[in-house]
C-alpha cells in the first residue's frame, strides 16, 4: 500500500466525488444559465442557494461575533480560547455565502455593483455592504493565526493592537445584517405563512442566530477533536452548553410571545405541511437541545453535547429554509431544487469542511492542549465513582 | 417539502459517518500492551525468574503505590504529589492524558481525576486521597520518573496511606498486578486451533502482546486494575 493509498479514506474519497460532481454543476449553471439549471422561475426568485447557502450559513457564522462579543466586550475571559475556532467558522462561512451568491446571481459579474450603484431604500444593499465589511474584518481577525504559524511575532504584536476596533466594528456589522436579513422578508406579509411572517423578524432572526453561535462551536470542537485530537476544554464546552440553553429558551419565549401577541397560534395546530415543518423546526431547534442540555449526564458528555448543539443547528437551518421556502410555496408555487442546486450546495459545505480541517490542522486555531484538560464532576458522575467504588473496594490491597 | 429535502440529506450524510466510524471502530486494534518494561517483566514472571527488583517495574521508594495505579508523593510543604504509575502508562499505550479536575477543587478518594485515551479507548483514574487540588503540573515529558498531575492539599492523609503500598511491600503487590496482567494476557493470547491455549506450556506472548482487544475486554481490563 503506498502513501497516497494510505491516505484514501472514505471522506476523501466522498469529497473527490462531491467536488467532482459540483464542479459539473457549476459549469452548466454558468454555461446554460439559472433557467435550465435550477428549479427558480420568476414567480420562485430564491431557491435552495439562498435559503440553505446564504441565510443559513450566515446564521451558522454567528459563533464569531457572539464569541467575540462575550469575551472582548463583556469581558468573560473563560471564553477566549473558543474565539479563534469561532472566528474561522465564521470566516469560511462567510466566504461560502460570498461563492454561494455568486452561484445565485442572474448575472453574478455585478455583485461589486452595490458598492457603486447604491438603492438607499433597499435592506439588501445594507446587507450586502455588511457582509462585504464582515468578511474583511473576519480575513483581518483570522490572519493573526496564520502569521504565528510563519512566526511573525511582531506582526502578531501589530494585529493585536488593533484588535479591540475590529472586534468592535465585527460585532457591530454582523448584529446588523444578522437581523437585515430578517428584515428582507418583511415585504412579503401576504406571501409568508403566518406561522413565520412577523414584524419582530428582524430581532428574532438576530437572537436566533446568536444561540446557534454557541451550537456551532460546540459541534465544531467535537468533530475536531475526533478527527485531529484538537478540542477544547470541557468547562468550556459545558459553559458554551448552558449559553445555548438559555437563549435558546430566550428565543422561544420571543417566539411564543410573538406568536400569541399576533395571533397565530391556532396554525400550529392546522394539519398543514407548514403546522409540520414548524413543529419539526421547533423540535429539533429548541425543545431537544435545551432537553439535553439540562440533563447534567449528557451536559457532562461530549457526545451528549455535540447532539445537541447539531439539534440546535438542524432547526435553525429548519427555520431559515421554512422562512425562505416553505413559507411562501402555498402563495408563490411549488419549487424544487435541481441536481445541479443541490449538488453545489453540497460542494460548498463540503469545500467548508475542507477547509476547516486544514486549518485546524496546519494553524494554532485550537491552541496547545495541555494534558490539563479539566471536566466539571456533575452528580451523574459522582454516581458512578460511588457505585464503582463500591464495587471495587474487595480488591483492595492493605498492609496488614 | 425543500426544508425536509435539506434536512434529509444532512441526516444521510450523518447515518454514512456513523456506519463509516462504527466500521472504522471496529478494525482498528487496541493496543494494550506496549514493548516495554511491563513486558519484559511479565516475561519473567512466566520464565519464574527468581530476581526481581524494584528496578523491574522502576517502582520508587519515596512514593506510595495505590491499587488504582495511581501514586501519591509527600512534598516538604505537606502537600502531596499524585501521579500515574508506570505500570498503567505502559499498559495503556500511546495514550492521551486529560485533566478532569481543576485547583481548588475538592477531591475525593475513589472521584475520577484524570482520563487515558488510547486508540478510541478511555479509562478513568481515580484519585487515591480526600484533598483540595492546589496545582495543575503542566505536562512533562515521560522521561523514566513519571511525572505528577496534581498537587493536593490532602485531607485524612494517614487513613489512605495505610491503602497504599510503599517500598518492598509495593513490590509484592505489583507483581500481583503483574499476575492479574499475565492472566488477562492469557485469555487475550491468540489460540491456535491445532495446540489449544500455549500459555500453560511456556508460551511467551509476542510483541505487541495483545494486538486487539473489544470493547468487553477492555471493560474487564478495567475492572481488574481499578479503573472506571
Amino acid at each position: 500500500m503506498n502513501r497516497w493509498t494510505e491516505k484514501l479514506t472514505f471522506w476523501r474519497i466522498m469529497f473527490v466525488i462531491i467536488l467532482a460532481v459540483g464542479m459539473v454543476a457549476g459549469f452548466r449553471r454558468f454555461y446554460l444559465g439559472l433557467g435550465a439549471t435550477t428549479g427558480l422561475s420568476d414567480q420562485v426568485p430564491w431557491g435552495m442557494w439562498i435559503g440553505f447557502d446564504v441565510m443559513s450559513g450566515v446564521a451558522l457564522a454567528a459563533g464569531g461575533f457572539t464569541l467575540s462579543a462575550l469575551v472582548y466586550i463583556f469581558n468573560l475571559k473563560q471564553f477566549h480560547a473558543v474565539v479563534r475556532p469561532a472566528i474561522l467558522t465564521a470566516f469560511l462561512g462567510y466566504i461560502l455565502v460570498a461563492v454561494g451568491l455568486l452561484f445565485d446571481l442572474g448575472r453574478p459579474w455585478y455583485i461589486w455593483h452595490p458598492i457603486f450603484f447604491r438603492n438607499p431604500h433597499s435592506v439588501m444593499l445594507e446587507v450586502a455592504w455588511c457582509v462585504m465589511l464582515y468578511l474583511t474584518v473576519l480575513a483581518f481577525e483570522f490572519v493573526p493565526a496564520f502569521f504565528e504559524r510563519l512566526g511573525w511575532g511582531k506582526a502578531v504584536k501589530v494585529m493585536k493592537v488593533g484588535t479591540p476596533i475590529l472586534v468592535i466594528l465585527g460585532v457591530l456589522l454582523s448584529s446588523l445584517h444578522q437581523s437585515s436579513l430578517g428584515s428582507l422578508f418583511l415585504i412579503v406579509p401576504n406571501k409568508l405563512h403566518p406561522l413565520w411572517y412577523s414584524a419582530r423578524l428582524p430581532y428574532l432572526f438576530f437572537v436566533s442566530a446568536m444561540s446557534v453561535g454557541f451550537a456551532m462551536v460546540i459541534v465544531e470542537s467535537y468533530l475536531s477533536n475526533r478527527a485531529f485530537r484538537k478540542e477544547l476544554e470541557r468547562p468550556i464546552i459545558t459553559d458554551l452548553g448552558r449559553a445555548m440553553m438559555v437563549s435558546l429558551i430566550f428565543l422561544a419565549v420571543l417566539r411564543g410571545q410573538d406568536l400569541i401577541g399576533r395571533g397565530g397560534l391556532p396554525y400550529m395546530f392546522q394539519a398543514t405541511t407548514e403546522a409540520g415543518l414548524f413543529w419539526l423546526e421547533i423540535g429539533l431547534g429548541i425543545i431537544i437541545p435545551v432537553i439535553l442540555v439540562a440533563i447534567p449526564k449528557i451536559r457532562a458528555h461530549p457526545q451528549g453535547m455535540f447532539y445537541a448543539g447539531l439539534a440546535a443547528v438542524l432547526g435553525l437551518i429548519l427555520n431559515r429554509m421554512n422562512v425562505s421556502i416553505t413559507g411562501m410555496a402555498a402563495k408563490l408555487g411549488a419549487y424544487f431544487p435541481s441536481w445541479e442546486e443541490l449538488s453545489i450546495s453540497i460542494m460548498l459545505v463540503a469545500l467548508g469542511f475542507a477547509a476547516f480541517a486544514w486549518a485546524v490542522k496546519n494553524l494554532p486555531v485550537f491552541g496547545p492542549s495541555p494534558w490539563t484538560g479539566t471536566v466539571v464532576i456533575t452528580p451523574a458522575l459522582e454516581t458512578e465513582r460511588v457505585a464503582r467504588q463500591a464495587e471495587l473496594q474487595p480488591a483492595r490491597v492493605s498492609i496488614q | 417539502m425543500v426544508a425536509i429535502l435539506v434536512i434529509l440529506t444532512i441526516a444521510v450524510f450523518l447515518v454514512i459517518d456513523v456506519l463509516v466510524r462504527r466500521r472504522q471502530l471496529a478494525h482498528q486494534p487496541v493496543r494494550v500492551f506496549a514493548s516495554s518494561f511491563v513486558r519484559e517483566a511479565l516475561q519473567k514472571v512466566w520464565m519464574g525468574h527468581p530476581a526481581l527488583t524494584p528496578a523491574d517495574f522502576r517502582l520508587r521508594p519515596d512514593r506510595f503505590y495505590d491499587p488504582g495505579h495511581t501514586f501519591v508523593e509527600l512534598e516538604p510543604d505537606g502537600t502531596v504529589a499524585v501521579g500515574v504509575d508506570r505500570f498503567l502508562r505502559e499498559m495503556m499505550a500511546d495514550f492521551r492524558l486529560v485533566g478532569l479536575v481543576t485547583p481548588g477543587q475538592t477531591v475525593s478518594r475513589g472521584q475520577p481525576i484524570a482520563e487515558l485515551r488510547s486508540n478510541g479507548r478511555t479509562a478513568r483514574v481515580l484519585s487515591p486521597i480526600d484533598g483540595v487540588v492546589t496545582l495543575l503540573h503542566p505536562a512533562m515529558p515521560d522521561e523514566g520518573v513519571e511525572p505528577p498531575l496534581y498537587s493536593l492539599a490532602p485531607q485524612n492523609l494517614s487513613e489512605h496511606l495505610t491503602r497504599m503500598s510503599v517500598g518492598e511491600q509495593a513490590l509484592v503487590w505489583l507483581k500481583g498486578e503483574i499476575g492479574k496482567l499475565q492472566g488477562v494476557a492469557a485469555q487475550l493470547m491468540p489460540k491456535p486451533a491445532l495446540v489449544g491455549a500455549t500459555s500453560a506450556d511456556g508460551g511467551l506472548a509476542r510483541d505487541p502482546l495483545v494486538s486487539e482487544c473489544d470493547e468487553a475486554e477492555f471493560t474487564k481490563i478495567k475492572n481488574t486494575f481499578g479503573l472506571m
